[in-house]
């Protein structure tokens, strides 16, 4: 792992582990990483390979049980709940694979939810690059209900960028979506990289949608094992092809 | 299927915990009411059936001077009665004794102990003779009993409350107005319970030198040779008793006795049944909203179920038998917390004043019963409309992921919208009826007010939306327009979480407006009808002595005085009542009394004024002949006069001879002061404050001391029934724990996502407590309106009745307003710390 640009985020010796005894799942096994500022960044990997608590992680929704995480310049294993929440707030957007909007609020107030928490006032021409980029004009008015799987999530796209966060998140933001509207969203969080500089982070299982990204890191039983620059939908499915056949690549040292 | 139904039960623990704990609460009430009034009933029994003489003998105006302790003359027999009585084969002994009502404690200040102005308390307790034990109800507990002219032995409670002990000087006031000092040589309590009625006990001949005359004794008990039957000394005695004595066997007495409690308690336990009813009706909401979430949430259970073969019916009995299960065991607990409901009833009574016991606790097999039924009933009934929902779910559900939506409410909103509009329709045309009937009208009235209020609720969904969004505008930023859009997302749901405080608050508001338009009615009585510059009244409305009269009479400043005497009476129209005994030239002075056919002036010897509303009831006109029962028996009284009833006076009105003849004795009831106009109130008044130094146990008041007393009874009364709907309004707030701790639940991921996207616990919290606030003040206001416009139809129907204004004590509106919204507060805390513990990982992660 080279860095070639600043990091956005980062981890060091992070390790994560689920229960006790008979029970312990060793779910991220000591796992160096530097996200890129101004990169769109894609994890892969099998499911259970640690996709998903890598990013819960780095994005201070989870605790880890060794190393660090920082983002920007604070490390997170330092932070009190209400720290975190605040950072989360203001330095972090949020992309789920589905529940992302709240149902009673329409999709202008899903969009603006972190401003209004934090109780600031929009920048309302950010706000309307947003909501014209994720071409929601039309439908701010509605509730999720109204709205279509590809619009719900790109009003929760929308939701991410609004407060202009250091990092997006995003887990297996398409894995609900039919292909065109997936594609509509891929296109989306792509532009808001090259357009705007945003850092994104996306989990994935779909090669189609990390060719997307700009660079493509691997996970395979909780360990970093490959990473790829300037993917192809084709280079990524033979990598992940060669997954399969190599079985798993590393063995857990100790349990 | 029943076993799939029960491992559900018990895998829900919370679940069972908040729906049992409404049917608790309910069935708790209706038990603790039949509990309090049988534990009362077996005190009584006990207190009725030891200790009877085999035959009393006693005035026949004993019938009717028994429920009224208004002064008059005290009943009396002769003593050498006894004498004779003694002499009868069979009868053994023969003990006179005596009882008066009219005895006053003082306490070391030398006033009335415990009297309070405008209270019920007056340090009035029963004066009494110390009697063999075999006749005796009392016994002693500490000391000894009074045998000297200067002892007197007085009740555990009364000495507590004295702070004395035996040996100490107690100081009573005689109904003459005397004051005497006694010196204490023991401690009385009611054998075998703990009623808190006072007594002040001497022997006999001090008791009869103090309240009678040589000779007299209020009453013989007479005791008889166990061969011989109590109906056969009767018998034998009878022959002897001069007019107005008679004999009545222990037996008699105490099946008549019987019967008065019966009627008495019934009574009670109807009136307290109410209240429980309202409670569980209350409840009935809480089981409802409980069924309906539970069912929504197990919708794909359910459907999984059908999608494996279980048929419609065997879901919907799965749903019952789940909620009978429950029934069970919440009535079974609900019993045994009756028992700390009937001791709450027992505290309640006590402290407005009913000398009740707090003994043993009686369990009927019969409480036990209605309890289940109860418990059975409301859960069957409350769960039966979302098991139907249930039932209905069709298998595919099983594979969606979405809870159901709400079903259109048309159906509903229909059905609300007739009751509504035949309610008020009914309401519209009561008062009309009530014109005619007062009675009927009323019941119309009330049926009105039920259609109107179950309108409501059954419109309630629709009123939620555009309610809710008026009282969230109160709430600016994002945990405002979350809670907002929370009550909003069911209505149904928010409807009869409402719905349930609705009902207490709309019952405590009728409440309200009906006291606050008596209390502005009866000021304005006072200010139209009395005349006088000040009343004298006893403490506790006790009659005071005739001497009070006499020295106000004698002071400087005072223009008239008006005394009142009354005494107990039987007359056609109405019942055991009182005659009143008054001046008629000084009444008309101190009141204005309208008078509708003849003039009082003509009120002379022998003659009576009936009010207008008797004599219409018994056919009675100027120059009509009317026989009444005396205390010194039948009397003819001929109608000179019909006024209109005002000021406490109603019923048959004589002269102050006539009155005495028919056996007021020289206590007054109430004495009206007309001042000088040339002297100022304040200097007549100290003056007359001087004049009945010597008697503690009266209180001088002017106009708005006057008022104010009648409005602090009121008052008094108003607490008592606030106090007894305390409890449903109890389980409306629980209600609202409920549906939030249900609905956080539900909402685990969207709690999550907000943490997720920064929403600090806090946030969380807030928003969870909003949601309760807008509840609690939408069923709030909602009973307020429907409370306070039925509180206005009730006040027109009973204008008739002397409830001539309309009142709205606002402030007291305002506080249940602000209880309801603080009640919603605190309901909200427990399900807000739940929501905001919740870990953001697995809310968001839960698929
Ligand atoms: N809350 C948890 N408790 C226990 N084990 C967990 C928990 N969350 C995830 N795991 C385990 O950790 C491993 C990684 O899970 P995850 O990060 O969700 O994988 P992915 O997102 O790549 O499918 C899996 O074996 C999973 O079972
Ligand atoms: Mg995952």
């Amino acid at each position: 792992m080279t860095t070639t640009a600043t990091t956005a985020a980062s981890a060091r010796g992070l390790t994560k582990v689920y229960g006790e005894g008979e029970a312990r799942v060793v779910a991220l096994n000591d796992v160096d990483i530097d996200i890129e500022q101004g990169h769109f960044t894609a994890i892969m990997g099998p499911s259970g390979s640690g996709k998903s608590t890598l990013m819960h992680c780095l994005a201070g929704l989870d605790s880890v049980t060794e190393g660090t995480v920082t983002v920007g310049d604070v490390d997170l294993t330092t932070l009190k709940d209400k720290e975190l929440t605040a950072l989360r707030r203001d330095q972090i957007g949020f992309v789920f694979q589905s529940f992302n909007l709240i149902p009673t609020l329409n999709a202008e107030e899903n969009i603006t939810l972190p401003l209004d928490i934090a109780g600031t006032k929009p920048d309302k021409q950010w706000l309307d690059t947003v909501i014209d980029t994720v071409g929601l004009r039309s439908r701010l008015d509605h509730k999720p209900s109204e709205l279509s799987g590809g619009q719900q999530q790109r009003v929760a796209c929308a939701r991410a960028m609004a407060s202009r966060p250091a990092i997006i998140f995003a887990d297996e933001p398409t894995g609900n979506l039919d292909s065109r509207s997936g594609a509509e969203v891929l296109g989306f969080l792509r532009r808001s990289v090259d357009d705007y500089g945003q850092t994104i982070v996306m989990v994935t299982h779909d090669p189609n949608a990390a060719s997307y990204a700009q660079r493509v890191v691997f996970l395979a039983d909780g360990r970093i094992v490959d990473e790829m620059r300037d993917p192809t939908a084709e280079r990524v499915l033979d990598r992940m092809k060669r997954f399969d056949i190599e079985g798993k690549p590393v063995a857990d040292p100790e349990a | 299927m029943l076993r799939a139904a029960l491992r559900n039960l018990f895998a829900h623990k919370l679940r069972l915990g908040l729906t049992a704990l409404s049917i608790v609460l309910a069935v708790a009430f209706v038990a603790g009411t039949y509990i309090f009034t049988d534990s009362l009933r077996a005190s009584l029994d006990t207190l009725i059936q030891q200790n009877q003489p085999d035959v009393t003998v006693q005035p026949t105006a004993a019938d009717f001077t028994s429920d009224f302790q208004g002064g008059g003359q005290t009943p009396t027999v002769p003593t050498d009665l006894g004498d004779q009585i003694r002499q009868l084969p069979g009868v053994t002994s023969v003990i006179p004794q005596i009882q008066v009502t009219n005895v006053v404690v003082l306490d070391g200040q030398g006033k009335p102990l415990g009297a309070e102005a405008g209270g019920f308390g007056s340090g009035t307790v029963i004066g009494q003779t110390w009697t063999p034990p075999e006749v005796n109800p009392s016994e002693i507990i500490d000391g000894r009993a009074p045998s000297a002219a200067d002892e007197i032995a007085l009740d555990t409670g009364t000495v507590d409350q004295l702070g004395v002990v035996v040996g100490d000087a107690v100081t009573i006031l005689l109904p003459s107005g005397d004051r005497q000092e006694f010196a204490l040589t023991g401690t009385t309590r009611l054998r075998g319970s703990g009623f808190g009625v006072g007594f002040a006990t001497w022997d006999f001949d001090t008791a009869q030198e103090l309240f009678l005359k040589p000779g007299q004794a209020t009453s013989l008990a007479v005791l008889a040779q166990p061969s011989v039957s109590q109906g056969a000394v009767r018998d034998e005695i009878v022959p002897l008793l001069p007019p107005g004595a008679q004999a009545i066997t222990g037996d008699e007495q105490a099946s008549q006795v019987s019967e008065q409690l019966d009627s008495g308690l019934g009574f009670l336990n109807t009136f307290l049944l109410v209240f429980a009813i309202v409670s569980v009706f209350v409840a009935a909401f809480l089981i409802y909203n409980t069924f309906s979430m539970l069912v929504a949430q197990r919708t794909r259970e359910l459907a999984l179920l059908r999608a494996i073969g279980a048929s419609r019916s065997q879901v919907l009995r799965s749903i019952l038998a789940e909620a009978a299960a429950v029934a069970v065991l919440a009535s079974l607990i609900g019993i045994g917390v009756g028992a700390g409901i009937a001791r709450g009833l027992q505290a309640l009574f006590q402290a407005a004043g009913a000398p009740f016991p707090s003994g043993q606790l009686v369990f009927e097999p019969r409480t036990i019963v209605v309890a289940l039924v109860v418990g059975l009933f409301i859960t069957l009934v409350s769960a039966l409309m979302p098991a139907r929902r249930a039932s209905v779910i069709p298998p595919v559900a099983a594979m969606r992921d979405e809870t159901p939506a709400s079903r259109a409410l048309g159906r509903r909103t229909m059905v609300g919208g007739f009751l509504f509009g035949a309610g008020l329709g009914l309401a519209v045309m009561s008062p009309r009826l009530a014109e005619s009937d007062t009675m009927q009208g009323a019941l119309m009235a009330g049926v009105a007010a039920g259609a109107v209020l179950i309108g409501v609720l059954a419109l309630a969904p629709e009123l939620a939306r555009p309610a809710t969004a008026v009282i969230g505008t109160l709430f600016r930023g994002i945990s405002g327009r979350l809670a907002r859009g929370n009550t909003r997302r069911n209505p149904r749901r928010t409807a009869a979480t409402a719905g349930a405080l609705t009902i207490g608050v709309c019952l405590m508001s009728v409440i309200s407006v009906l006291a606050a338009s008596t209390q502005k009615s009866v000021a304005g009585i006072v200010d139209d009808v009395i005349g006088a510059d000040f009343v004298v009244t006893g403490y506790g409305f006790q009659p005071f002595p005739g001497k009070v009269g006499e020295a106000i009479r004698d002071t400087a400043g005072v223009a008239e005085v008006a005394v009142v005497r009354q005494a107990p009476m039987r007359a056609p129209g109405t019942g055991d009542t009182l005659v009143t005994g008054v001046d008629p030239v000084a009444i008309q002075r101190a009141l204005s009394l309208t008078v509708t056919a003849g003039s009082l002036d003509d009120l002379a010897d022998g003659d009576t004024a009936l009010d207008s509303d008797t004599a219409a009831q018994i056919g009675a006109g100027v120059g009509t002949t009317v026989q009444v029962l005396s205390l010194a028996g039948p009397v003819d009284l001929a109608v000179v006069a019909l006024y209109e009833p005002a000021g406490g006076l109603t019923g048959y009105i004589t002269d102050l001879p006539t009155a005495q003849r028919l056996g007021t004795s020289d206590e007054d009831s109430v004495v009206y002061v007309v001042k000088d106009p040339a002297v100022p109130a304040d200097v007549v008044e100290a003056a007359i404050a001087t004049a009945v130094e010597p008697f503690p146990n009266v209180q001088v008041l002017d106009q708005s001391a006057f008022k104010s007393s009648i409005s602090d009874q009121i008052g008094q009364l108003l607490n008592f029934l606030f106090a007894l709907l305390v409890l449903a309004v109890l389980i409306a707030l629980l209600g609202i724990v409920n549906t939030l701790a249900l609905s956080v639940f539900e909402r685990t991921r969207e709690i999550g996502l907000l943490r997720a996207v920064g929403m600090w616990r806090g946030g969380i919290r807030r928003t969870i407590v909003i949601e309760a606030f807008i509840i609690a003040v939408f069923g709030a206001v909602l009973g307020m309106v429907v409370g306070v416009a039925f509180g206005a139809l009730l006040q027109r129907i009973l204008a008739s009745q002397g409830i001539e204004e309309f009142a709205v004590n606002v402030p007291q509106l305002a506080l249940f307003l602000v209880l309801a919204a603080v009640g919603g507060v605190v309901a909200a805390l427990w399900p807000a710390w739940r929501g905001s513990r919740l870990r953001i990982l697995t809310a968001i992660a839960t698929e």
